[in-house]
């Protein structure tokens, strides 16, 4: 099963886990991250490993559940190193470098935009799914073991006490190993000789090591790294990940950063590419010395080769048994053992120590051939462990890292449990070395798995089992090895259980190293009578390792163990950085041709819209559809151009003007064109054309033009389109001086008399005065109304046609002979309408607010009727004396003075627009009732006299 | 807290590296010119005879390599038809590089390229870089209609780069772009220099130097 199938388990049936990946959280405990997903929902759950790695269902244990929203942060230090956000928690979490780790980001992130693009509908997730996790959680534990990222080892003991699914092994673990605090305790025991400038320091850490630290004399290959480039500093890796489009930048985003992960992701992925291979012989020796001086010489051990290996790696347990080496970081054994080495290191090569490391009796010594010292980058060592309580450095590993050109190798030295039966101590402290050491000197730090070669020595103490004493000491006599190691304990785990998973061993044609009388080649004669046994191995995990040979030294017998030794050959990656820099420009191509790829595309029916004639109150209607045939969800928006405060002129009404398309739909966008009475004087004045560009964009790319054309009516116009010129919406001068339909006027005329005060400069003897004294529209309908309608039943109550009213409207704009065509009621209609298309209404603007003030003096308002230009007053006497006319035939029509005083009021009596909409509902009632009560007074008024 | 990250796979030697810096582009120019098929030329590295006109502003993005800095561009390649100017503010607006396109086989177009020049000139800030580029050069030897002195020329006049391109060819086309590219970086490193005052000893300016517009914006 994998891990998406252990969460699976655990879920509901109607819900699903996307992905899963397992990493470290903040104290060091196993942890698997899931994405799980419910109708489109999703969210993140967050469990510890009961068990590592986890088998069933039942070994996780919940910890966590996060809502994927907005709210949700996952920032990554790096790729290996993130930390998710949400709320006021803030958890950190190591994560392993592999493919799903780059599809949980992807889930993550695909998880994120699909809950901002609901969001955007309107309906966001509500995640109530959630709420029987969130209860199982208040009872599984009681405190938040997240809950910042200090380790608080009492209340990882509450959780797991309380915890339902713990196993007794578990607890008891929990119990005795030491949690990331273990360092304390283990710096007062043991020295390491790094001195290491970019190390994170822990305050208590930087303490013990002040005062027992053995200063460094030697020059420390830490100075290499704090001249390396890549050195840098937290705040600039600190970078977050993802979410480049649709959400507004974050005060820390760095555009270009989840980019950066995947070009190293990339670049890791074709490292054979820009690599060329170098061979290096690398020496494994390990030996229990047992807490003895050294012999005169090793020579026998180190030096048995005829060529000199490139790099040492030796490693010794039980140096020193002495009481004090547990209390003491100095040791005097180390010295003279380390002399010993160096003094026995092949005469042939010249050497240079990379590092040494001691854990109390367990050391490790890493030399390199001087020619390859300057090649070596980042060494740093790190130590586990394992003794007595778990804590105590009498059993333990200890570990050198180095970086030799591109190639990362770990060396481990362990001294792992005794005796016969200790199989699973054995076990447990090499899961303990493995998971638990790290090299802090990165951030986050590296584990041993992280590396490309490890090699893996030390007295593991394994032993013969389930063989005869007698019957293991004959093979040995007879040599038969091969039979022998099948009842090796660790030979029979290897490649079939996880202990030293993806480790091998060169086959073993050597007796037992262990265990002998001292200072003789004879098995153990003590009363225990230790049965033989294989306790001090090499192992070597990685590609391009070949082994050479796996011997042990009889000629050296101070000790109650042989030392051993093997050699290899390994493959150096060397970078070659002018093809690195092409695979590296390369991968920047191919993630530049990616995104190009992801932007959001569209394609769209028309570019351009062609209407043919467009009139007055006459509704055109087209659709645009925008199909959307890219591989992402696409957001597109109507925009403003430049400082526009509408993205569309007043007459072009476009619906829906923003919405989200998903990869090979399409949404239909109306496109209307509706000339009315409050677009239409500025179309006849020509202050507003009828044409227009739409900017049409795509959130995140790119953006679509969108032109609204219209066909010419006639040279002269070349400017207006189509629009056919109608008398609504003419102003009163302008349609008093026009002689003949409107139709027939040429545009260039009609736009001379719609200019200000075009009337005043009419010589008015010079034309005949040929000037009417209203409008012959108005006239015309008034005239019409007047002989057939003012008997007519309801007479400006009930609404006219729109049909008719256009027929109208052509019929008086082509000056047409005929009767006006339609009912009574469709000519009052066109009336008002006419007389509200009036760019001045009937009473012009400027004279608005003084006939509001003097609405109670009916003298005073006359007074205004004679300052109004003349044509106006023309026009309104003309008006009034018709619905006077109107109202004395009320026995017939039913109009009532009240409602016509409103009606009349509002239409010629109209706010300046730059009033109008800022007025309050109180303040328009009021106004309201003032024009009406203006009107009234000329409706009723005995002494009314045109 | 600072800390060692961790060996990139590259091995830090030779590796170019860094976050990428972000850079608004803006194309402009008279309709025909090949702004589109430069931008086209630049990021897919193809060409197309029947390249079709960009009604609206299209979008791409590519990054390159200067000096071991990443310079990603976000390219906006514009509409050339006259009906559209009024629209190119929306784009050259915030963009910290354009690209000012003429077709060297047209003097009408080199004549609209003094108007974007003037114009990008007058609306934008003199920390935009402005390259000139004579596209077309292919057809150098048969039509030619605007001689490379007399754009060199104007270009110097007004503190511009001049390059001429060809996008079917792909002649200058990188050059172009990494030139750009360069000339971000140089300017970034003079208005750091004159903010903090930090000298360093980086030779920042490459082995070609351009005439530089600081001030002229008239």
């Amino acid at each position: 099963m994998n891990l998406c199938e252990i969460v699976q388990a655990r879920l509901a049936p109607d819900e699903k886990c996307l992905v899963c990946i397992d990493g470290v959280d903040g104290s060091k405990l196993a942890v698997s991250l899931a994405i799980v997903e419910r109708r489109g929902d999703r969210a993140l759950f967050i469990f510890n490993n009961q068990r590592v790695p986890p088998v069933r269902g039942s070994d996780l244990s919940l910890q966590k559940v996060y809502p994927v929203d907005l709210d949700l942060k996952c920032l990554a230090a790096h790729e290996h190193n993130i930390s998710i956000q949400s709320g006021k928690d803030n958890l950190k979490f190591d994560i392993p470098r592999n493919p799903s780790t780059h599809d949980f980001f992807v889930q993550l992130k695909l998880a994120k935009d699909l809950y901002s693009q609901s969001a955007g509908f309107g309906l966001p997730a509500s995640f109530s799914w959630l709420d029987k996790y969130r209860d199982q959680l208040s009872k599984e534990s009681n405190s938040n073991p997240f809950a910042n990222d200090i380790f608080d080892p009492l209340g990882y003991m509450k959780i797991n006490e309380s915890g339902p699914k713990k196993t007794a092994a578990s607890k008891s673990k929990s119990l005795i190993l030491p949690k990331s605090g273990s360092n304390n305790s283990l710096n007062s025991l043991t020295v390491s000789r790094e001195r290491s400038p970019h190390r994170k320091k822990s305050p208590s850490r930087t303490k013990v090591k002040s005062t027992i630290a053995k200063s460094a004399s030697k020059e420390s290959l830490d100075d290499l790294d704090s001249n390396s480039e890549i050195v840098e500093t937290l705040g600039e890796i600190q970078k977050q990940f993802g979410l480049a489009v649709g959400v507004p930048p974050k005060e820390n985003f760095k555009p270009g950063t989840a980019r950066d992960t995947l070009i190293e992701y990339f670049l890791h992925d074709r490292e054979s590419e820009f690599t060329d291979i170098q061979h290096l012989s690398v020496f494994c020796g390990t030996w229990n010395v047992n807490g003895k001086l050294p012999p005169d010489s090793i020579l026998e051990w180190l030096s048995v080769d005829t060529e000199p290996p490139d790099i040492y790696v030796i490693g010794f347990q039980e140096l020193d048994l002495s009481n004090q080496a547990y209390i003491f970081s100095d040791s005097q054994k180390e010295v003279v053992w380390q002399e010993k080495v160096e003094e026995c290191l092949h005469p042939k090569g010249r050497y240079r120590e990379v590092k040494l490391i001691r854990l109390v009796g367990v050391m490790l010594l890493v030399y390199i051939k001087e020619e390859y010292y300057s090649h070596v980058r980042h060494a740093d060592c790190d130590m586990v462990a394992t003794g007595i309580l778990g804590v105590m450095g009498n059993k333990g590993g200890v570990s050198v890292r180095i970086q030799i050109h591109n190639t990362s190798i770990c060396f481990v030295n362990c001294h792992l449990a005794a005796h016969q039966d200790e199989i699973e101590r054995r076990n447990q402290d090499y899961r303990d070395i493995e998971f638990k050491l790290r090299f802090k000197q990165f951030l986050p730090p590296l584990t041993i798995r992280e590396h490309d070669i490890v090699f893996w020595i030390g007295d593991m103490n394994y032993r013969i089992s389930d063989l005869d004493i007698n019957e293991i000491k004959d093979l040995i006599a007879a040599s038969r090895y091969k039979e022998l190691v099948m009842f090796d304990q660790l030979t029979k785990q290897l490649g079939k259980t996880d202990v030293f998973r993806g480790y091998s061993e060169q086959a073993i044609k050597f007796q037992p190293t262990y265990k002998y009388d001292t200072g003789t080649d004879d098995w153990d004669t003590s009363e225990k009578c230790r049965t033989p046994a294989w306790c001090d191995r090499v192992l070597y995990k990685g590609r391009g390792i070949e082994p050479k040979v796996y011997r042990f030294h009889p000629v050296l017998k101070i000790s109650d163990h042989k030392p051993v030794s093997s050699l290899f050959k390994v493959e150096i990656k060397v970078v070659d950085p002018k093809r690195c820099k092409k695979v590296y420009e390369d991968v920047n191509k191919m993630l530049d041709r990616l995104e190009n790829d992801y932007l959001p595309q569209v394609e769209l029916d028309h570019r351009e819209f062609f209407f043919g004639e467009v009139k007055f109150i006459e509704s055109q209607q087209k659709d645009l559809t925008v199909m959307n045939t890219g591989q992402v969800p696409v957001t597109y928006e109507f925009i403003n151009k430049l400082d526009d405060r509408n993205f569309s002129k007043p007459w072009l009404k476009v619906g829906p003007n923003k919405s989200v398309i998903v990869p090979g739909n399409k949404v239909v966008i109306s496109m209307e064109v509706y000339i009315d009475k409050n677009n239409v004087g500025d179309l006849n004045s020509g202050k507003d054309t009828l044409s227009d560009i739409l900017v049409l964009h795509l959130h995140g790319g790119k953006d679509f033009f969108i032109s609204f054309l219209f066909l010419l009516l006639n040279d002269v116009s070349t400017v207006y389109g189509t629009y056919v010129p109608s008398s609504f919406g003419c102003s009163v001068e302008a349609l008093v001086q026009m002689h003949g339909p409107i139709r027939e006027v040429p545009v260039a005329t009609l736009l001379d008399l719609e200019q200000p005060g075009s009337l005043s400069k009419v010589d008015v003897a010079a034309t005949g005065g040929r000037l009417y004294s209203v409008p012959k529209e108005i006239w015309r309908m008034v005239d019409h109304i007047w002989r057939y309608g003012r008997h007519q039943d309801d007479l400006f109550q009930q609404p006219g046609l729109d049909m008719e009213v256009q027929q109208i409207r052509d019929c008086l704009d082509t000056g047409s002979p005929d009767l006006l065509p339609g009912s009574i009621h469709s000519v009052a209609e066109a009336l008002l309408l006419f007389l509200e298309s009036l760019p001045e209404p009937v009473i012009p603007f400027p004279f608005y607010q003084s006939c509001l003030e003097c609405v109670n003096n009916y003298l005073l308002c006359k007074q205004i009727i004679l300052k109004i230009p003349e044509c106006h007053r023309n026009l309104f006497h003309y008006l009034i004396s018709f619905f006077r006319e109107l109202l004395s035939n009320a026995e017939h029509n039913n109009l009532s003075i009240k409602s016509l005083a409103s009606m009349v009021g509002e239409i010629i009596l109209r706010a300046p627009p730059s009033m109008s909409s800022n007025a309050s509902r109180q303040l328009r009632k009021s106004e309201d009732l003032k024009r009406a009560a203006f009107v009234y007074h000329f409706l009723t008024s005995e002494d009314y006299d045109e | 807290m600072s800390g060692l990250q961790r060996p990139p796979p590259g091995g830090g030697s030779g590796r170019p590296g860094g976050g990428a810096q972000q850079m608004k582009l803006v194309l402009l120019g008279d309709q025909g010119v090949g702004k589109s098929s430069l931008a086209l030329r630049f990021v897919r590295g193809d060409f197309r005879e029947d390249q079709e006109a960009t009604i609206g502003a299209a979008f791409l993005t590519q990054t390159v390599n200067v000096q071991g800095k990443n310079i990603k561009f976000d390219i906006w390649d514009t509409a050339g038809q006259e009906r559209y100017h009024s629209l190119a503010p929306m784009y050259y607006r915030g963009a910290q590089a354009a690209i000012v396109v003429y077709d060297i086989t047209s003097t009408h177009s080199f004549e609209q390229a003094h108007s974007w020049v003037k114009e990008l000139q007058k609306e934008t800030g003199p920390d935009v870089i402005i390259a000139l580029a004579g596209n077309k050069v292919d057809m150098a030897a048969e039509t030619r209609a605007v001689m490379k002195e007399e754009a060199e020329k104007y270009a110097m006049e007004h503190g511009l780069f001049h390059l001429e391109t060809s996008a079917k060819t792909g002649y200058n086309v990188q050059n172009l772009f990494q030139t750009l590219a360069q000339e971000i970086i140089r300017n970034d490193y003079v208005v750091t220099q004159t903010r903090h005052r930090i000298v360093t000893t980086a030779d920042l300016l490459g082995e070609q130097s351009y005439p530089r517009r600081r001030t002229c914006c008239s």
